[in-house]
């Protein structure tokens, strides 16, 4: 990629064009990934991408245009875009302009590795087929698909008030789906996504799917109960994502979306939870020392103790009520206006057991959940949880009593972590930005198999 | 694009120079634009655009992929360069070797229809978008409300080293609404969405006002519902629910990859019956409603195919290299997300042929049941190897002796792939298919946009979330 963009110089064309001011979101990119299916290494991709955001204000009219660019002739049209787009808008009274702070963190969070950088297909693929030979040890136990790949990456940001800011990251990710053959038929997936490419991860995650996919090729589908939950952590953590991400969002509340709008200082969860943003998590793909909007970024709490405390704000949320912005600011694409996200949320609770065996002993009746499916369709404005259980564990007088699937459950997710929650268990582990144990919660109906 | 087209073809006979047996290359040129008036403001109005080159190099039976937006000849060469040297690369591993289905050098062009290009009309996207926005929070209960216009233009030309050369473009359009309304029992939701593969003209003819304060009304319905008691019901799907059903509970395993690499359910059962005698599933590019698919991203035109027929399993959907393992004919279904993804097996729009029952006659026969509708509905996931799936419904109805009695929110259904389709036991009459301008499916981290529908059906048995 030999095009090489100056932000600074991007507003200043903008400017000159007529915005009363301009910001600049850019993002390279460069890819590879290898992919395997049915045992074999099958696929590889290299791709290079240079993305260009431009949002104007021409006084209070603003838009945004943008792309991947090929050419300076591609950064021009996007610049003169943005500026068609902003003189048919109609002025937004609550502009308060874009953002006057950037600067980064005093903390500088460790999300690039030159070495994890300076990998290769050639590595990646070597990788891959050492993954493909543990799995060749397990008797019936073939990989559907596998995939693994890194991701370089460079994020800059300017605005006619400061900048630039910029910051290089690296992503490496791998996943697969184990499939185990002869008369007991089932699946597995799992995956991993973390900034540092991680070898060791790689086989311990890959062993852990060959013997988790016996167990769910042996789970059974059953009939309707009331019971106990606990969601294993990778599905803790996407729960907690789905619904509290958006619910502490200062946009979502200031436009009546939110069921936590007017509950500042009360309590909305157990006592025993506390709820952190935390931008400066070594290797985790949520760390920055700037959001995009190029203000620092904080460590904050958001629940204490069960009491909400803040709510997370960008520049435009934050000036609405006449606040700081805790530099939330997150962009759906280069060109999109920011909202208010988190970068990574850590769940702690006070009084967790040790071992997730601990949190399985203190329960009569109720259901492990190792994978589900539809989690991501739970309604954050209504409260409501809802997810398909397409393998857990059933747990009968605090033990794992067999592998089970096919159980819907629904149920209010508030009312679950703060009137019914039974605690955490086992290591925390982070997932899609969100760092969590497995967590439980009583009083939950299991629709099955009638 | 026409020239970049030739140097497309230049770089592919590089490739063959190389020593690739198969090479293939998709210059996409896509413009999305996106207008939001959030509670009676303009929240956000972007465009956006991508253009460039993805080619993909068979060596040996490897198979890689490279692209670049650089569209220079030097690049170009460049990048096919990049993906035979990673194919190369791949190809000293030992495994089972990709070949492709046969395909004839097609040459062919396909436009969507449209009259009014929605990307060169001004101020009007905004006057329509606001006052539908307006409009919807009207109704008395609505503390919220989100309208959102679209557009899309994707124009992609496949060209491929045996001579094929097929241009697609498609013009999208269309509008989303959500309202949220507030009761004595805390927030709810509904939504709707209605695109065409048409331009502005459809923006202009369509009542979207009326569109918006029916999605407030029923918010404002939902936030006093219940949610129902989780158990099992016979549910009554309206069109698009049975659209989601099908595209979840069995379009997905009905994909060729999935079924040749072991990660289908399905795998093994062509021939065999899969669902109820009334139950007939079609995937077809060029079906009123939905979007536009002549022919797939490997240029092979889009067949109807008869994925289930009369209850008997008849066909996977495929592309060049699944149908080349599965020993099937390629059906068009091989389709990247953008010129950057590598070709996978999609659906296109997939559906159930009607049948002869009227909506009342599906209500007759249940006593206690669900009608379950989809206005805030939000998809539906599916895990191909457990057979498992579950699809959320909108604001829907309890049914109790044949009749429809309260409202009821939070209802997701879930099932057995290959149970489900067998307990359905009647089907509507009526049929609708739809497509969005918003969404569309997600696999392997690809988007496509697809359309799904079909009559009402009525279901015995599928198990509902509740508390």
């Amino acid at each position: 990629m030999t095009l090489v963009l100056d932000p600074e110089k991007i507003v200043s064309q903008a400017e000159r064009l007529g915005a009363s001011e301009a910001e600049v979101y850019i993002v390279k990119s460069r890819e590879h990934s290898v992919k395997a299916q049915r045992d074999a290494i099958t696929e590889a991709e290299v791709h290079e991408t240079l993305k260009l955001g431009v949002r104007v204000a021409l006084s209070k009219r603003v838009g945004g245009a943008g792309g991947i660019i090929a050419t300076m002739n591609d950064v021009e049209s996007i610049i003169e875009k943005a500026i068609s787009i902003a003189k048919t808008a109609p002025p937004d009274e609550k502009w308060p302009g874009f953002n006057p702070k950037i600067g980064t963190s005093p903390v500088k969070p460790e999300i690039y590795d030159e070495t994890t950088a300076s990998t290769d297909t050639g590595f990646l693929t070597g990788l891959l087929v050492k993954q493909l030979g543990i799995v060749r040890e397990a008797e019936n136990v073939h990989v559907a698909e596998a995939g693994i790949g890194v991701d370089v990456s460079e994020t800059i940001y300017a605005n006619s008030h400061g900048g630039p800011v910029s910051e290089k990251a690296t992503l490496f990710s791998y996943g697969y789906e184990l499939k185990r053959e002869g008369e007991e038929k089932g699946t597995y997936y799992d995956y991993i996504v973390k900034s540092r490419l991680d070898e060791d991860k790689v086989y311990s995650l890959t062993r852990k799917g060959v013997e988790k996919v016996i167990d769910a090729s042996r789970a059974e589908a059953v009939g309707s109960f009331n019971g106990d939950i606990i969601l294993g952590q990778e599905e803790a953590a996407g729960i907690i994502a789905i619904m509290l991400a958006p619910a502490v969002s200062a946009e979502q509340v200031q436009k009546g979306r939110s069921p936590l709008r007017g509950k500042l200082g009360e309590e909305i969860l157990s006592r025993a939870i506390t709820l952190v943003d935390d931008p400066f998590l070594s290797w985790e793909p949520g760390s920055s020392a700037f959001d995009d909007e190029g203000h620092p970024t904080l460590k904050k709490n958001i629940v204490e103790r069960g009491v909400l405390k803040t709510y997370l704000y960008d520049h435009y949320t934050a000036s609405v009520e006449g606040k700081e912005s805790t530099g939330n600011a997150d962009r759906r694409a280069p060109w999109s206006k920011p909202s208010p996200g988190p970068a990574n949320l850590v769940v702690e609770v006070e009084g967790s057991k040790q071992s997730l065996d601990e949190l399985i002993a203190g329960i009569e009746r109720g259901v492990l959940v190792e994978r589900t499916i539809g989690s991501w369709m739970s309604n954050p404005i209504s409260g409501q949880v809802n997810m398909t259980i397409s393998f857990g564990y059933l747990i009968e007088n605090g033990s794992i009593a067999k592998p089970v699937k096919g159980l819907v459950v629904a149920d209010d997710f508030y009312e679950a972590l703060k009137e019914r929650f039974l605690g955490a268990g086992g290591h925390r582990v982070c997932f899609s930005s969100v760092c969590t144990q497995s967590i439980a919660w009583a009083g939950v109906r299991f629709a099955g198999k009638d | 694009m026409e020239n970049v087209k030739d140097l497309v073809s230049k770089a592919l006979d590089e490739a063959l120079k190389l020593g690739a047996e198969f090479a293939d290359a998709r210059i996409q040129s896509y413009e999305y634009e996106l207008i939001t008036y959030d509670n009676g403001s303009l929240r956000e109005h972007s465009y956006n655009r991508r253009a460039g080159v993805g080619f993909r190099v068979i060596y040996q039976g490897a198979v890689a992929y490279s692209s670049t937006t650089d569209l220079s000849r030097e690049a170009l060469l460049e990048a096919v360069r990049r993906a035979f040297s990673s194919a190369k690369a791949l190809s000293g591993y030992p495994g089972e070797k990709v070949k492709l289905a046969e395909y004839p050098a097609v040459k062919a062009v396909a436009r969507s229809h449209y009259v009014v290009d929605p990307f060169q009309v001004g101020e009007e996207k905004l006057e329509i978008a606001k006052t539908v926005n307006q409009e919807a929070l009207q109704v008395k209960g609505v503390v919220s409300a989100i309208t959102r216009m679209g557009f899309q233009r994707d124009k992609r030309i496949i060209v491929n080293s045996e001579g094929l050369e097929v241009t697609v473009e498609v013009v999208l359009s269309g509008l989303s609404q959500a309202s949220v309304a507030r009761s004595d029992k805390g927030l709810e939701y509904a939504s709707d969405y209605d695109s065409r593969t048409a331009g502005f003209e459809y923006i202009r003819e369509t009542d979207w006002v009326e569109m918006a304060r029916e999605v407030s009304r029923l918010a404002v319905t939902a936030s006093k519902a219940e949610v129902p008691k989780g158990g099992s019901y016979d549910v009554i799907l309206e069109p698009r629910m049975v659209g989601l059903l099908l595209h979840e509970a069995f379009g997905h395993a009905s994909e060729g990859d999935l079924v040749t690499t072991g990660a289908s359910i399905l795998e093994g059962l062509k021939g065999r019956r899969v669902a109820s005698e009334l139950v007939t599933i079609i995937d077809d590019g060029l079906v009123s409603g939905g979007y536009y698919v002549p022919y797939d991203d490997e240029g092979v035109e889009k067949k109807k195919v008869y994925v289930v027929d009369k209850g008997v399993l008849n066909n996977y959907l495929t592309d060049r290299a699944s149908a080349a393992k599965l020993g099937q004919q390629p059906t068009g279904n091989g389709r990247v997300m953008s010129f950057q993804n590598p070709v996978i097996v999609r659906q296109t729009n997939y559906y159930m042929e009607p049948g002869d029952y009227r909506i009342e006659e599906l209500l007759e026969d249940v006593d206690y049941g669900i009608y379950a509708t989809s206005k805030g509905a939000k998809g539906g996931q599916v895990d191909p190897g457990m057979g498992t799936f579950t699809f959320s419904a909108g604001v829907s109805w309890l049914v109790e002796k044949g009749k429809i009695t309260k409202p009821l929110r939070g209802v997701n259904l879930s099932g057995q792939i290959l149970d489900v389709l067998s307990k359905i036991d009647a089907v509507g009459r009526d049929f609708e298919v739809e497509t969005s301008v918003f969404g569309g499916c997600g696999k392997s981290g690809q988007l496509v946009r697809v359309g799904t529908g079909g009559p009402h059906v009525r279901v015995r048995g599928l198990s509902v979330g509740g508390r």
